[in-house]
């Protein structure tokens, strides 16, 4: 077991008692003294800051620019935000027992915005169905290439193709170590539609939705097709007809 | 045949939200809504096998195509149907809105006398309802705790509202089956201004109903919630579905600020309850944990205001939950417990309700408004207790 007691005082808040004794000058200052725990979880002890606000790669919460980097580059000047956002952006609800601001509301908003703009992203394009209403082809929706674009799976392996999510503040709840099955893929894809979402917020649906098309589709300017999202969304998708494939088969032998 | 499972209960009914929507009071019934939803969510439509579509090339969207063999009804047949042509009317929909979209939004059937579905139209509409509704909640009320803020989308767009909405706009169910349509002489036409979801064969029922007893559908077995002995009907499913899909249709054809505004003016102008939709089961150690999160320096302290005296014939007491000088609500009540309660659930109230407002006192501008311009808050997410 070890701790650190520290004395918490608050000299900016200290106050004058002379309205008790006249002109006196004494001066009292409140003072408490906590323990700081390290270590095992010991219920009714208060855990050190130092040790809990760590992520599970060790960078330690907060603004500073090792944690912030991989976002800003990626964000550039023309689609800044504040670092405080970027922090929530980064921040799941696992972290610190959600007692930091987190983004499950920005990665609800970032999400809905997905599901909408690659709706109409794939309707809009040219078809020869007959079936098209006013140009739009809607026999597209519902299939699983559509489905995926938004989807957990191809938004996490992009937030790691791109390096989005090499810092992100969240308690694994498997000892497993695998991308998915650790629970990373998840969470980076929750990072990224929160990434969405905080676009959304700061400018404006326009914007975000530009910044999907320039960013996301389009593939931060890099040549790379693994970077892109429609390449990432077309192999999970066929990595997944044919693991269903090979296991139509074992059954049917 | 529909593989039927029976399930005696008596007076099943579903539990319909009526007039404004009113939806939860306890904790059970918000689960309940939580857990509609989600299975709501994964489901599409009532096609009990997933439509398939085919393609060129997997990313050649415009390729897809479903198998089925269906047509788009024409033009010159849907104007001539009178309840299509009233319900357009009725929705004030533009004329760049063609009725055979409509009479489509109203077709669930996978094959209907060989007529397109409604599928794509609702999957788009869900996108674009579900996209509106939760910017409008998340810039408006940022700090609703989750649930509450699934079990306000559900309130907003969930099935039985849905439902309600489509019983509004006058839409009717085709019950009657061919050979009855045969035999009253009804015009063909009335059909396609009808909601389509009862399958040909199961409108000629092999035994008669008996009373006391409702038969559900697998479907609706999945949506059962046996504690309160509700679930979601067929009927409920179609109604909105079609709803969803007309949306779905209106942005097809006059694009998405029409869309928007026609979103505005149908579900977000509705009167939304939120006060009645939160339940809290340890408030005091809820407020705390909120006030860490906030890192507000000073200890909370909950503090008598006044009282009538205690030994008065109904003694009244006021209390008030104090941050330093700060005062954070106030409650009334019969006794000492009671009051200060009521004070502290007052502040967690005046605290997730909260709703921003710009430098005018005008309401915040949404994401998708012109000119936005960010003036509210982001939410940072609930605590945990």
């Amino acid at each position: 077991m070890s701790g650190s007691i520290r004395q918490l005082a608050r000299p900016e808040k200290a106050f004058n008692m002379s309205g008790l004794r006249n002109g006196s000058g004494m001066t009292y200052v409140p003072m408490r003294t906590i323990y700081l725990h390290k270590g095992s979880r010991v219920a009714g002890l208060k855990r050190d800051p130092e040790e809990v606000f760590l992520s599970n790669k060790g960078y330690k919460y907060g603004i500073s620019e090792d944690n912030l980097k991989y976002i800003k580059g990626f964000l550039q000047d023309k689609y800044r935000i504040s670092d405080e956002l970027i922090l929530q952006v980064l921040t799941h609800k696992s972290f610190g027992n959600g007692i930091k601001p987190y983004n499950e509301k920005l990665s609800a908003m970032g999400a809905k915005l997905l599901n909408l703009f690659f709706a109409k992203y794939v309707v809009n394009k040219p078809s020869s169905n007959e079936l098209v209403i006013n140009g739009k082809n809607l026999d597209v929706l519902g299939s699983p290439i559509a489905r995926e674009l938004c989807g957990k799976t191809s938004m996490g392996v992009f937030a790691k193709n791109n390096q989005l999510n090499s810092v992100m503040f969240w308690k694994p709840n498997t000892k497993n170590i695998g991308f998915a099955s650790s629970g990373e893929l998840t969470i980076s894809a929750q990072v990224m539609y929160a990434l969405v979402g905080a676009i959304t917020f700061s400018y404006g649906k326009r914007v975000a939705e530009q910044f999907i098309e320039e960013k996301i589709l389009q593939g931060n300017g890099n040549d790379t097709n693994s970077n892109k999202l429609e390449t990432i969304a077309q192999v999970v998708v066929e990595s997944a007809t044919a693991r269903k494939k090979s296991k139509n088969q074992q059954r049917a032998e | 045949m529909l593989r039927r499972s029976i399930v005696r209960v008596s007076q099943v009914k579903p539990n319909l939200l009526t007039g404004i929507c009113k939806p939860v009071l306890n904790t059970k019934n918000i689960i309940t809504i939580i857990n509609s939803s989600r299975s709501y969510s994964t489901k599409l439509s009532n096609y009990e096998v997933p439509v398939e579509a085919k393609y060129d090339n997997i990313q050649d969207y415009g390729s897809y195509k479903h198998n089925i063999f269906t047509h788009r009804l024409p033009e010159s047949s849907a104007s001539q149907s009178p309840p299509l042509v009233a319900l357009h009317a009725r929705l004030n929909l533009p004329s760049s809105y063609s009725l055979s979209t409509l009479s489509q939004a109203l077709n669930l059937n996978r094959y209907d006398d060989g007529l397109a579905n409604n599928f794509g139209l609702n999957v788009l509409g869900k996108n674009m309802l579900s996209y509106y509704v939760n910017e409008w909640l998340l810039i408006r009320y940022p700090r609703l705790p989750m649930p509450v803020h699934n079990v306000a989308v559900n309130a907003l767009m969930g099935p039985q509202v849905m439902y309600e909405i489509g019983k509004q706009w006058g839409i009717e169910v085709d019950k009657s089956s061919k050979l009855d349509k045969f035999l009253s002489q009804e015009s063909q036409f009335l059909k396609y201004g009808r909601l389509r979801f009862i399958e040909e064969e199961s409108k000629y029922p092999d035994k008669p109903a008996e009373t006391g007893i409702y038969e559900l559908t697998n479907e609706e077995v999945k949506s059962l919630d046996k504690q309160n002995s509700t679930f979601i009907s067929e009927e409920v499913n179609a109604y909105s579905s079609a709803v969803i899909a007309i949306i779905g249709g209106l942005y097809t054809h006059a694009g998405e600020e029409a869309t928007k505004e026609f979103i505005n003016n149908h579900i977000l102008s509705r009167k939304l309850p939120l006060e009645n939709m939160f339940e809290f089961s340890q408030p005091t150690r809820e407020l705390v944990r909120l006030c860490d999160k906030l890192q507000f320096e000073d200890p909370i302290d909950i503090r008598l205001i006044a009282e009538t005296g205690r030994l008065s014939a109904h003694a009244i007491y006021v209390a008030g939950v104090f941050c330093g000088v700060e005062k954070l609500g106030e409650g009334v009540g019969s006794s000492l417990a009671e009051a200060r309660t009521r004070a502290v659930i007052n502040s967690l109230m005046g605290y997730y309700l909260y709703s921003p407002i710009d430098n005018e006192g005008n309401e915040v501008k949404l994401p998708s408004d012109e000119e936005y311009k960010f003036d509210g808050i982001i939410g940072p997410g609930d605590i945990a207790i």
